[in-house]
């Protein structure tokens, strides 16, 4: 919305990621753009395999060694080198990943939040952030296995509303969760965005993205194809621009459900 | 038709997580199943489909109560395919494990041929969760219970697998049970729609 006068907080432009494997060149991601500013949250969507949860391990610096990459990344106008992510990585950029094997599964999870959380009033700190995602107390004894889809998904939130990050990219953080715990998440997340954070939400939940988001960034085989606001995912879509964009919104279950993909 | 009929579940040490739960399923019925996260619902799902032993209650087919199958008749498509699908075995591997499993099923799930040869983690989770389904149906087991699984899709993709998921189903007068936090998904597909704790005493002392 009012976002072009902020700062911009993290500037991705023609990303492009080629994967060297047993002697093969796999072109994974041909050519992808991100900007986010402060107080601004960027919905990524999108086929699965676009490159979304590559694009976010590219930026806090987690790609496997055979991953060539091109393009502009920075992240406050520096260039994101090797060194600055590792510098940045679970200070200033914080990944809420999506696959739910990224805890530690043999500590509890209120010792894996707690890592995040100052040292300053620490137990105080950690209770209000677990009643805050709505995780009850007892649940701080318990091991990652012990916990539901959804629960896990909250644990990750948690580790994100503890951080001070400037920018929190979040790989589908709501992914089983039920209604009310989808809008309280999102909820959380927006008011950081309010707040001055940059927030970068990957996700499949078009209706989630539309009612939280600012911008919705659509990709798809690795490439961006429409930057577009949040409101303009309405009616039947006629406000969108690419024929793949229209045909995402239109395959949810409320708008016709219709199975075609154009791009194929 | 498939009968849960009064099953009691809690985990060691903790309140009952459900008591006296009680759903049938039809074939060639879809019921669609929602509530809290963290209600009780895949642990359920894992009951009836025989993973987990209930403290009481039983699961039926017709008259016939659940033991030792080869092919269990109720089959799981989790909800997590990257937990359930061995990280070490080629995806054609995985596949080899479901007997009845045709090539016109794979490429209505949008398997392709190149990601036989792959290993896990070089596919994505909207692709792993295919080999998923894929997995399930070719068992040709009677009743599948679908635990949120195409939250990982885009639009397009969930409506595609749905549609060809349903046409199976419909083709071949399965029950399947969908558990999804989507109720505008639930309400396009299902015949019926529960919700978890109508299904059961609620008793969380």
């Amino acid at each position: 919305m009012m976002t072009r006068t902020k700062t911009v907080l993290l500037e991705v432009k023609d990303f492009s990621m080629t994967l060297k494997q047993s002697g093969r060149t796999l072109n994974i991601i041909r050519s992808l753009d991100l900007t986010v500013h402060k107080q601004e949250m960027v919905a990524i969507i999108g086929a699965s395999g676009a490159g979304k949860s590559i694009l976010a391990d590219a930026i806090i610096g987690l790609l496997p060694r055979n991953a060539v990459i091109e393009g502009k990344m920075e992240f406050l106008g520096q260039p994101l080198t090797d060194k600055l992510q590792a510098n940045l990585r679970g200070r200033e950029i914080i990944l809420i990943p999506q696959m739910t094997n990224a805890l530690n599964p043999l500590i509890t999870v209120g010792k894996q939040v707690g890592w995040t959380v100052g040292r300053v009033n620490k137990k105080k700190r950690l209770k209000e952030i677990f009643q805050q995602v709505g995780l009850a107390e007892t649940v701080m004894a318990q091991y990652p296995h012990e916990l539901s889809g959804g629960m896990m998904q909250k644990v990750f939130l948690a580790i994100a509303l503890a951080s001070q990050a400037q920018l929190i990219i979040a790989d589908e953080p709501t992914k089983g969760l039920d209604k009310e715990a989808v809008n309280a998440a999102l909820g959380h997340l927006r008011q950081l965005a309010d707040a001055g954070r940059g927030i970068v939400l990957i996700t499949h939940d078009i209706q989630a993205a539309v009612k939280f988001a600012d911008t919705i960034v659509v990709y798809y085989g690795g490439k961006t194809i429409e930057v577009t606001e949040a409101a303009n995912f309405s009616g039947n879509g006629d406000k969108l621009k690419h024929p793949y964009t229209r045909a995402l919104w239109n395959a949810l279950p409320e708008n016709g459900f219709i199975p075609d993909n154009p791009m194929v | 038709m498939l009968h849960v009929d009064n099953v009691s579940f809690r985990y060691p040490n903790r309140p009952w997580l459900f008591r006296n739960l009680s759903l049938t399923i039809d074939k060639g019925e879809i019921v669609g199943m929602y509530g809290k996260s963290g209600i009780g619902k895949s642990t359920l799902a894992k009951i009836i489909a025989g993973y987990i032993k209930p403290l009481q209650g039983e699961i039926r087919i017709c008259n016939n109560k659940l033991t030792g199958e080869k092919i269990y008749p109720v089959q799981l498509i989790w909800q997590h395919a990257e937990l359930v699908i061995n990280p070490s075995w080629q995806m054609k591997k995985i596949l080899a494990e479901s007997p009845y499993l045709s090539e016109e099923m794979l490429s209505c799930l949008g398997i392709q041929s190149s990601w036989l040869s792959k290993y896990p983690h070089e596919l994505s989770g909207g692709e792993l969760q295919r080999f998923n389904i894929a997995r399930a149906l070719g068992t040709d087991a009677p009743f599948y219970i679908a635990d949120e699984i195409t939250s990982m899709f885009d639009a397009i993709s969930q409506a595609q697998i749905w549609h060809s998921l349903l046409q199976e189903v419909e083709q071949q007068q399965k029950g399947m049970l969908v558990i999804s936090h989507n109720q505008k998904l639930l309400e396009k597909i299902c015949h019926r729609i529960v919700h978890f704790s109508d299904l059961a005493m609620a008793d969380r002392d």
